[in-house]
C-alpha cells in the first residue's frame, strides 16, 4: 500500500497565501466590495517571504492576503449587507431607466447603510489602541471637512467630519491637551497629548477648494472616512465622558440677541457657535479643578528621572496656562480658525470682528485687550494699550512654552524663523553639530561660551592657573593636616570626648572618578550577544563627536583669522 | 261643510305651527328693523344732533356759485368709478376675512413673517434661497441621525455564554453555529503592517518661514532626488533610443529592400541544381549486425570497470585528505553563516522599506518645498505646496495599506456611434439604383 501522495502548496507557505482573485471568488464579493470590506476590517495585502511558493508556482507579482484573514472576512455580517446592496442597486438603475422616477425615489429613500460599530470595537479593543491610530483618521477627517459637495461621494460625509472635528477640537481645549504646533507650507501640524498617547495630525492651509481628480482615488480614500467617522464619533464620546462634558455638546445661548435667535432655527444657532470655537461648553458636574501633582517616590536610583518627569510636568502645567488673563483680537486676515483652537488650549480669551464669524465675545475698541493679531504691513487706528503682534509669535510661544518678547513680531518687522518643533530638541550637541546661531534661537539666555567670551578668555586662564596654584599649595598642607589630624584623633580616642561633627565634603573629582569605575564595571556586564552592537555604538559616538569637535575647531580657527585680518586692517 | 274656526288650534307640527300663529307682528319688526338698519332710523327717533348741525361759523358772505357748489361738492364725493366697491348696504359682512391662498409654509416664508413682526421701519428682508434652505436642514436633519450615544469599548466582550464554568474554547464550541457566535480577528487585524509612524515628522525646512540652513538641507534633499531621477531618465535614453542610429527615409527604403530580399539568389542557386531534397528526410531504421552489438556491449564493459577502479582508488585517497573535506565542510559552513548575516542586514534595511504588493512598485512621491524666492515669511502670502490628500494616500501605500496602484484613469469608455435602424437612409439605395447616398 503507498501513502496518499501529498499534493504541492497544500501545505506551508502555499496554503497559507491566497491571491486577490481567488479572496474575490472565495466571498463572492466583487472588486469594488472587495476593497471596500478590506478597508473598513483592516485587512492588508501581504508580502511573502517565499513569493515562488506563495503564488503556487505562478510567475509575476500577484497581490496576495493571508488566507486566515479571507476566512475572517468570510464570516463578517457585512458581506450580506453589501450583497443587499447590490441588489438595491440594480433596483435603483432598473427604476431609472425605465423613468419611474416616484419609485426611484422610494427606493433611494431606504437606502441601506454599514453598520461599523462592531468593527470599531473588534479593530480597536481598548479606547487607548483607537487613540493610537488617531493620526490618521483626524488627518483624513479634518481634510475632508474643507471639501465641498463632489460627485461621487456622499455630501453628508463631508458635514459628519466636519462636526466631529470640531468636537475634537473642544474636547483638546477642555482638556488643554495641546502640546505642539508647526506650520508647514503644506499645512498646520497638532501635536496633543491625551491619556499619555501624542496624536499628531495635519491641517491643510485655509484657501479655496484645489480640485484634486486624477492623482488619487477619491473613493478609496472616502471609504477611509467612512470608517474614520465612526471611529472618531466613538472617541469623542468617550472623550467628552471622560471630560465631563454632554455630548453632542451643548452651549448656553442665553447671551445671544433675540435677532439671532429669530433668524436661524436652535440647532443652527448652536452649531454655528460650537464651530467658532470661543464659548466653553457646559459641563455635567460643576466643575472642580483638579491639580495633578506627581507622587514623589523617594528612590535615589531614579532621582534624576524624577527630577526631568517634575520639571516636564512644570512645563506642561505652563503651557497650559500660558495665555491665562491675556486677551486676544484677531484681524479678519489671519486664520481664525488656528488661532482660536491654539490660543484657547492654553487657556487665552479670543474674539474677533463681529461680521467675520459667528461667536465673536468682544470688539475691537475694548481697552482690555492685550493682544492683537495682525497680518497685513500697517494698521491705521492703533491703540496704545496693547501690542500689535503677528501671527507666528503664538505659535512659536506654545513651542517655546512661555512668552516670547514680542519686538521682534511686531507690525511689517521681518519675522525670525518659525522653527519645527518636532524635530529631537534634546539632539546631544555632542553627538551633531549644532551652528551657534541656532543654539542662540533656540535658547536666547544660554550664553555662547567659545566666541563671544574671547576677550575675556586670557584673564580666565589667568585666574585658573591661579586657582590651580592655589588649590595645588592648598593640597600638600591639607595632607599634613590630615596626618596631624589622624595623630591627634588617636590621642583624642584615648580621653574619649564629643566634639562638634563636620559634615563630610563631598569631593566631586573623586565621586566623578567612582562613577567612571562604576560605569566600566557595568559595560563588563553587556551581553556576549550585544557587545559588538554596543562597540560599534560607542565608536559611532566618538567618530560624531570628533566631527562636531573638527568643524567647531574649524569655525574657530576661521574666526580668530578673521578677527586678526581684522585687527590687522584697523591697525 | 263649515268649518267653524276653532278657539285654539294644535301646534304640534310645525305644519300647523306656520299655519295657524300669526307672526306678522314679528316679522314686521323685523321688516322695520333691517329697512333701519338700511336706511338708518328713522326721523322721529334720531336725536336733535343727528339731525341737524349747529352752524357754528358766521355768516360768510362770500358768495358761492351754484357752478362752484357743484365742483365741491364732486372734489368731497367719491369719484363715480369707485362706487361699485362700495358696499350698497349698511349690513355688515357675515365672513369679515377675504378668501385667503392657501400655500406651502415654507421654511423660509415662516421666518419671513416672524421676521416682519420684529423688523423696524425701513429695514428691508433678507432675501433667502428657498431650495439652498431646504437642501441645508435636509442635510441637517441626515446629519443628526448619525449619533454617537454608546460607549463601545464597554459592551460585553465576544463569545460570551452565561455558565463561568466554561473555560474559551468550550464556549466557543457550543456557540458555533448560532448567530451569537463571531470569529475571534486574527493577530494581523491587531498588528500594524508597518514600523512606520502614520504622520511622518515634518522636515523643518517645510516651515513656511523656515531656518535658513534647514531650508538649504531640504532644497539639496530635493536636489539629489531629481538627481536621481534625472540619472535613470539618461540611462534609460541610451540603453533604447541611444542604441540605434538615425538613417534618412531613403537609406530606411534601400535597407528595407536588401533586409527583404535575403535569401531569394540563393533559392534561385538551389532551383538549378534541378535535384529534390527534402528538408526532412525519412528516418532509417538500420540494423546493427551481431558483431556490432557484441563490440558495443565489451566497450561498455570496459568503461564501466574503469570507472570502478577510479572509484576504489579515489576512496583509499579520501583518507588520506580528510584535512582537506574538512577544510571545504568549515568553508561551506562559514558561508552559510556569512548569507545568514547577510540576508539579516539586508532585513533590518529594508524593515521600513515598502513591500512588493503589487505588478507596479511603490513610487515616492516628490518632496515638497518652497523655492527660495517663494518663501514670503509671512502667514497671509504663503505658498501653499503639496497635498495632504496626496501625502495621506501616498503614506497609506508606504505602510503597506494600500496596494501601489496605477493612476487613477481620466479617459472615458469611447462611444461607438451608430445609427438607428429606423433612422437609416439606406432604403433609398436598391439593386436598381446602388450609387444613391
Amino acid at each position: 500500500m503507498v501513502a496518499k501522495r501529498k499534493k504541492k502548496f497544500t501545505s506551508g507557505e502555499g496554503a497559507r497565501y491566497i491571491t486577490r482573485q481567488g479572496a474575490l471568488k472565495k466571498l463572492q464579493l466583487s472588486l469594488k466590495d472587495f476593497r471596500r470590506l478590506c478597508i473598513l476590517k483592516g485587512i492588508y495585502p501581504r508580502e511573502p517571504r517565499n513569493r515562488n511558493k506563495a503564488q503556487k508556482g505562478r510567475s509575476g507579482i500577484k497581490t496576495l492576503y493571508h488566507s486566515k484573514d479571507i476566512l475572517f472576512l468570510m464570516q463578517e455580517p457585512i458581506i450580506w449587507k453589501l450583497r443587499d446592496m447590490k441588489v438595491f442597486f440594480r433596483k435603483v438603475a432598473k427604476a431609472k431607466t425605465t423613468k419611474e422616477f416616484g419609485q426611484m425615489h422610494r427606493l433611494l429613500k431606504q437606502h441601506p447603510k454599514l453598520k461599523l460599530d462592531n468593527i470599531v470595537k473588534e479593530r480597536y479593543p481598548t479606547y487607548i489602541d483607537a487613540l493610537r491610530d488617531l493620526d490618521d483618521c483626524l488627518t483624513l477627517c479634518f481634510l475632508f471637512s474643507t471639501f465641498p459637495s463632489l460627485e461621487h461621494i456622499n455630501h453628508e460625509q463631508f458635514a459628519l467630519c466636519r462636526r466631529l472635528t470640531i468636537e475634537f477640537m473642544h474636547a483638546v481645549i477642555e482638556s488643554k491637551a495641546l502640546r505642539k504646533v508647526f506650520i508647514s507650507i503644506k499645512g498646520y501640524y497638532y501635536q496633543v497629548e491625551i491619556k499619555g498617547v501624542t496624536i499628531t495630525w495635519i491641517v491643510p492651509h485655509q484657501f479655496g477648494y484645489q480640485p484634486q481628480r486624477g492623482e488619487v482615488d477619491f473613493k478609496i480614500m472616502s471609504t477611509f472616512v467612512e470608517f474614520y467617522i465612526i471611529m472618531l464619533g466613538f472617541v469623542n464620546y468617550r472623550l467628552y465622558n471622560s471630560l465631563n462634558l454632554f455630548y453632542p455638546p451643548k452651549l448656553s445661548i442665553r447671551n445671544v440677541p433675540e435677532i439671532e435667535k429669530k433668524l436661524v432655527n436652535k440647532e443652527a444657532l448652536t452649531s454655528e457657535r460650537i464651530a467658532g470655537l470661543n464659548l466653553p461648553l457646559h459641563n455635567t458636574v460643576l466643575h472642580t479643578e483638579e491639580e495633578v501633582e506627581l507622587d514623589e517616590f523617594p528612590l535615589e536610583s531614579s532621582s534624576e528621572e524624577m527630577a526631568e518627569a517634575k520639571k516636564e510636568g512644570e512645563e506642561m502645567n505652563k503651557l497650559k496656562t500660558l495665555f491665562k488673563g491675556l486677551k486676544f483680537f484677531l484681524n479678519r486676515e489671519v486664520p481664525r480658525e488656528s488661532l482660536v483652537f491654539v490660543i484657547r488650549c492654553c487657556s487665552g480669551e479670543v474674539s474677533w470682528d463681529k461680521l467675520l464669524f459667528v461667536g465673536s465675545t468682544f470688539d475691537e475698541d475694548d481697552e482690555t485687550i492685550t493682544y492683537q493679531i495682525v497680518d497685513r504691513p500697517i494698521v491705521d487706528k492703533q491703540f496704545i494699550s496693547r501690542y500689535y503682534v503677528q501671527p507666528q509669535w503664538v505659535y512659536d510661544c506654545i513651542n517655546a512654552r512661555e512668552l516670547l518678547p514680542v519686538n521682534k513680531y511686531f507690525i511689517g518687522e521681518v519675522l525670525p524663523p518659525h522653527l519645527s518643533p518636532f524635530v529631537d530638541k534634546d539632539r546631544d550637541s555632542y553627538q551633531q553639530y549644532i551652528p551657534p546661531e541656532e543654539v542662540l534661537l533656540r535658547n536666547p539666555n544660554v550664553k555662547l561660551a567659545d566666541n563671544d567670551m574671547e576677550e575675556d578668555e586670557g584673564l580666565e586662564k589667568e585666574a585658573e592657573g591661579e586657582e590651580k596654584e592655589e588649590s595645588d599649595d592648598e593640597d600638600e598642607p591639607d595632607e599634613l593636616k590630615d596626618e596631624t589630624v589622624e595623630k591627634l584623633q588617636q590621642n583624642a580616642k584615648k580621653k574619649l570626648s564629643v566634639k562638634t561633627g563636620e559634615v563630610e565634603k563631598e569631593d566631586p573629582w573623586k565621586k566623578h572618578k567612582l562613577e567612571k569605575q562604576e560605569y566600566r564595571l557595568r559595560e563588563k556586564m553587556v551581553k556576549n550577544k550585544h557587545r559588538r552592537l554596543y562597540k560599534s555604538m560607542m565608536e559611532g559616538k566618538k567618530k560624531r563627536s570628533k566631527e562636531v569637535w573638527l568643524l567647531k575647531k574649524k569655525r574657530r580657527l576661521i574666526e580668530e583669522k578673521e578677527k586678526a585680518a581684522r585687527k590687522g586692517k584697523t591697525n | 261643510m263649515n268649518a267653524h274656526k276653532k278657539k285654539r288650534q294644535s301646534k304640534k307640527s310645525k305644519l300647523s305651527w306656520r299655519k295657524h300663529v300669526d307672526i306678522s307682528d314679528v316679522e314686521h319688526f323685523f321688516e322695520d328693523k333691517w329697512l333701519q338698519e338700511r336706511l338708518g332710523k328713522p326721523a322721529s327717533e334720531k336725536a336733535n344732533d343727528e339731525l341737524f348741525l349747529v352752524d357754528t361759523t358766521p355768516n360768510a358772505k362770500k358768495i358761492v356759485t351754484s357752478k362752484q357748489k357743484r365742483r365741491l361738492l364732486l372734489k368731497e364725493r367719491l369719484p363715480k368709478c369707485f362706487s361699485i366697491l362700495q358696499p350698497h348696504t349698511a349690513v355688515p359682512a357675515p365672513i369679515s376675512k377675504k378668501n385667503q391662498l392657501k400655500g406651502k409654509s415654507t421654511f423660509a416664508s415662516i421666518i419671513e413673517k416672524k421676521l416682519l413682526k420684529h423688523l423696524k421701519k425701513g429695514d428691508t428682508l433678507p432675501i433667502y434661497n428657498r431650495a439652498k434652505v431646504r437642501r441645508l436642514n435636509k442635510l441637517k436633519s441626515k446629519q443628526r441621525n448619525v449619533t454617537f450615544n454608546s460607549n463601545v469599548w464597554n459592551c460585553e466582550a465576544l463569545n460570551q455564554v452565561d455558565g463561568e464554568w466554561m473555560n474559551d474554547d468550550t464556549k466557543r464550541h457550543t456557540l458555533h453555529g448560532t448567530s451569537k457566535y463571531r470569529k475571534i480577528a486574527p493577530h494581523s487585524v491587531h498588528s500594524k503592517p508597518t514600523l512606520l509612524p502614520s504622520i511622518e515628522v515634518p522636515h523643518p525646512g517645510t516651515s513656511y518661514n523656515p531656518n535658513f540652513e534647514d531650508h538649504r538641507m531640504l532644497l539639496k534633499e530635493a536636489a539629489k532626488r531629481e538627481e536621481k531621477v534625472i540619472k535613470e531618465e539618461r540611462h534609460l535614453d541610451r540603453v533604447t533610443t541611444g542604441m540605434f542610429s538615425k538613417v534618412t527615409v531613403s537609406e530606411r527604403d534601400d535597407n528595407w529592400l536588401v533586409e527583404m530580399s535575403q535569401g531569394l539568389e540563393d533559392e534561385d542557386a538551389n532551383n538549378s541544381d534541378s535535384e529534390y531534397k527534402s528538408i526532412n528526410p525519412p528516418v532509417k531504421n538500420k540494423k546493427k549486425d551481431l558483431k556490432q552489438r557484441r563490440k558495443h556491449r565489451e566497450h561498455n564493459k570496459m568503461l564501466n570497470a574503469i570507472r570502478m577502479i577510479k572509484k576504489t582508488k579515489k576512496k583509499i585517497t579520501d583518507i588520506h585528505n580528510l584535512k582537506n573535506v574538512m577544510k571545504d565542510i568549515q568553508q561551506k559552513s562559514n558561508k552559510t553563516e556569512m548569507l545568514k548575516l547577510k540576508r539579516l542586514k539586508k532585513k533590518e534595511y529594508t524593515r521600513n522599506e515598502p513591500k512588493r504588493l503589487a505588478r507596479r512598485k511603490f513610487e515616492e512621491s516628490e518632496i515638497e518645498f518652497n523655492a527660495p524666492q517663494d518663501i514670503s515669511g509671512n502667514l497671509r502670502t504663503l505658498k501653499r505646496e503639496g497635498s495632504v490628500l496626496m501625502d495621506r494616500f501616498k503614506s497609506f501605500e508606504r505602510r503597506n495599506i494600500l496596494r501601489p496602484s496605477s493612476k487613477h484613469n481620466l479617459k472615458k469608455g469611447k462611444f461607438k456611434k451608430f445609427t438607428k435602424s429606423d433612422h437609416k437612409d439606406d432604403w433609398k439605395t436598391t439593386v436598381a439604383r446602388p450609387n444613391i447616398s
